[in-house]
């Protein structure tokens, strides 16, 4: 069963997924280690991700600073949604 | 999400609980110059300073701002309450001066509610906040902060259509 993002299978490295045929991509989930992150492999990752969600998934995911301290002055502020 | 603030870069110089905040958009430039406006005030060496639009509140105003990245401190030194000699004054001491139209601006606990709800990212400046093509504002800031940052700057506006 996929679970909670549709990944049914994997993870799979970077170079398998791109073997992997883009209708079959949203069952995997891949595995980018931090280091290897960059344009490409933002964009082959983005390509899978955004096969079964949105923007939104990736927010989910990311790890926020909350609850807002006492002043942001001085700080840029950007939306998540674009 | 209001279509002001879509792929915004915005900097918050006056944030508290009690009043509020106020911000101005930083990548949004109207490809004009302060010389090409019909200003009451004649400002000549002003003419050259480049005009943005703040956000959707007061744009009958312009605000100017002095800009200045300080390395050693690592801190970005943003004057937006210029009067316009004050900004000539600027000028000539070598300041980056950009004129604004509009600002954004929250009540007291909206934005609050608004970053508990992931509607912002907050971020440290961590260099002058401008570049040549300023339309990129938004996906290069968030390439800097993580790789989820970024990967929310590579995802298409419309996922089906990928």
């Amino acid at each position: 069963m996929p679970n909670a993002f549709g990944e049914a299978f994997g993870p799979v490295g970077v170079e398998e997924a791109a073997e992997i045929s883009e209708d079959e991509r949203r069952f995997y989930s891949i595995e980018v280690p931090l280091d290897l992150m960059g344009p490409e492999t933002g964009r082959l990752v983005t390509n899978c991700l955004s096969r079964l969600t949105s923007a939104d998934m990736v927010v989910e995911r990311m790890n926020f600073q909350d609850p807002a301290p006492l002043s942001l002055d001085g700080s840029l502020l950007l939306p998540t949604h674009r | 999400m209001d279509s002001n603030f879509k792929r915004a870069v915005l900097y918050l110089n006056h944030h508290s609980a009690e009043a509020g905040a106020e911000g101005l958009i930083l990548n949004r430039p109207t490809h004009k110059k302060v010389g090409d406006l019909s200003l009451a005030t004649n400002t000549p060496e002003l003419d050259h300073v480049p005009v943005y639009v703040g956000g959707p509140v007061g744009t009958d105003h312009l605000i100017f701002a002095s800009i200045h990245w300080l390395p050693e401190e690592k801190r970005l030194e943003f004057d937006s309450r210029l009067s316009a000699s004050a900004a000539v004054a600027r000028v000539s001491e070598g300041f980056h001066v950009v004129a604004f139209i509009g600002h954004s601006g929250w009540s007291a606990g909206q934005l609050e509610g608004e970053i508990l709800e992931r509607v912002w990212i907050t971020h440290r400046p961590e260099g002058l906040p401008f570049t040549e093509n300023s339309t990129s504002l938004w996906k290069d800031t968030l390439e800097g902060i993580s790789p989820w940052h970024y990967l929310l700057a590579l995802t298409p506006d419309d996922p089906s259509l990928n």
